[in-house]
C-alpha cells in the first residue's frame, strides 16, 4: 500500500518537474514543496527545489528493530531523528546574515554557488539536507 | 562532512539514526532504512550495506576569512554562534577512500605547506599564508605536470617552474602553469583523538 501511494507520488512529482522545468533529479523520493525557512525575517533564497520529506522514521524499515545483527562498536542511544535534521534549509546572503566574524563555519563550493553553514548550528542540529548548483548533498558535523 | 545524496541508486533523503558506530554518528536513508556511518560514508547494516556515498571537497573556516573568499555566498538562515571549537586543537583529514592522512593544523600552520602522497595521488595540504584560519587540499596534478608547492614572499608557487597559485582558490596566477588551476580534493576537520578512533591504523601527519 505504502509503495503504491509512493509510486503515485513519484509520477505527480515528475509531472512537476516536466511543468516547471525545474531540477531532473532522479530523486526517489524528494519532496517538490517549495523553499521554506529554518526561521526568519530575511528574504530567502535557494538554488534548487529544497529536500524536505515527511517521511515517519517508523514507518520505514529499521535494521536493528527488525534483529540484524549489529557491529561490535554500534550503540543505539537515541531513537530515529530525535536529534532533528534540517530538511528543508533556508539561505541567505552574507549581507543579510548577523554572524560574528570569529565564528567557524563549514564552507562548500559548487560550480557557481557557495554556501556556509554555522558550526554551532551544525553542532545542535548535526545534519543538513541540501543542494549545491542541482547537486543533493548533505552535510554533517 | 560533505557527501554527495546521489549513487548509481538515485537520491536519497538522510536523517539521524540516533546511534554511534565506532563513536560516529549514523544516518538512516528514508528510502529503505539502510544504517550508514559517517566517517566511512557507507552502509553498514541493511539492504543497502556496503554502498558508499561520495565524500565532497568542503572546508572549515572563520565566517570572516570565507566571505573574503566568497562575497557572494549563500548563509544558512540560522543562528551562528561561538562554537567553543578551535581549528588551533583539529586536524585536516585528506580522505581518498582507500586511504585517509591526518594534518595536524598547529603544525600545517607552522610549516605553510605540506607535499604529500595520498592513496597514490599527489596532494598538497595548504594554509593560506594571508589567514591562518583558510585551509585547503588540494590535488598537486595539473594536465602533463606534477607541482610541487611552497610558500614564498610571492605566495604558493611550483618549485620547478615558479608558477603561482592562489592558495585557497587555487587559480593559476603567474608563471609557465598559469592557465591551469589546482582542484580541490576531498577533505575535512577531525580532532586527532576522534581520527584516530574512526580511522583505526591510519596515518597522522604532525611534521
Amino acid at each position: 500500500m505504502f509503495a503504491l501511494i509512493a509510486g503515485g507520488f513519484l509520477v505527480l512529482f515528475g509531472a512537476l518537474v516536466l511543468m516547471s522545468g525545474g531540477e531532473a533529479d532522479t530523486t526517489l523520493h524528494d519532496d517538490p514543496r517549495a523553499n521554506s525557512t529554518v526561521g526568519t525575517n530575511v528574504p530567502v533564497i535557494t538554488d534548487a527545489p529544497v529536500a524536505s520529506d515527511p517521511v515517519d522514521p517508523g514507518s520505514v524499515y529499521d535494521p536493528v528493530r527488525a534483529g540484524e545483527e549489529t557491529p561490535k562498536t554500534y550503540r543505539q542511544l537515541l531513537g530515529r531523528d530525535q536529534i532533528a535534521p534540517v530538511y528543508d534549509p533556508g539561505f541567505t546572503t552574507a549581507d543579510d546574515i548577523e554572524w560574528d566574524s570569529e565564528i567557524l563555519v563549514v564552507g562548500v563550493e559548487g560550480a557557481s554557488t557557495s554556501k556556509a553553514y554555522p558550526v554551532s548550528y551544525l553542532n545542535r542540529r548535526e545534519m543538513v539536507i541540501d543542494h549545491i548548483d542541482g547537486d543533493p548533498i548533505l552535510v554533517t558535523w | 562532512m560533505v557527501h554527495r545524496r546521489s549513487t548509481e541508486s538515485g537520491v536519497s533523503i538522510f536523517g539521524n539514526q540516533g546511534a554511534l558506530f565506532g563513536n560516529a554518528m549514523t544516518w538512516w536513508d528514508h528510502d529503505t532504512g539502510s544504517v550508514w556511518s559517517q566517517p566511512i560514508g557507507e552502509a553498514i547494516l541493511g539492504p543497502r550495506k556496503g554502498e558508499k556515498l561520495e565524500l565532497l571537497p568542503s572546508t572549515l573556516t572563520t565566517w570572516e576569512a570565507w566571505t573574503k573568499a566568497h562575497p557572494d555566498t549563500l548563509a544558512l538562515d540560522a543562528p551562528g554562534r561561538r562554537s567553543g571549537f578551535d581549528l588551533a586543537r583539529m586536524a585536516v583529514v585528506v580522505d581518498l577512500g582507500t586511504e585517509a592522512v591526518a594534518y595536524s593544523i598547529p603544525r600545517l600552520r607552522e610549516v605553510g605547506v605540506v607535499n604529500d602522497v595520498v592513496a597514490g595521488h599527489e596532494v598538497a595540504v595548504v594554509i593560506d599564508p594571508e589567514d591562518p584560519n583558510r585551509w585547503v587540499a588540494f590535488s598537486r596534478r595539473l594536465d602533463n605536470e606534477v607541482v610541487v608547492l611552497e610558500i614564498g614572499p610571492d605566495g604558493l608557487f611550483d618549485v620547478t617552474t615558479g608558477t603561482t597559485f592562489d592558495p585557497f582558490l587555487g587559480l593559476g596566477l603567474l608563471g609557465p602553469l598559469s592557465d591551469q588551476n589546482l582542484g580541490r580534493l576531498p577533505a575535512f576537520t577531525s580532532f586527532p583523538d576522534d581520527y584516530v578512533t574512526f580511522f583505526p591504523g591510519q596515518r597522522l601527519w604532525d611534521g
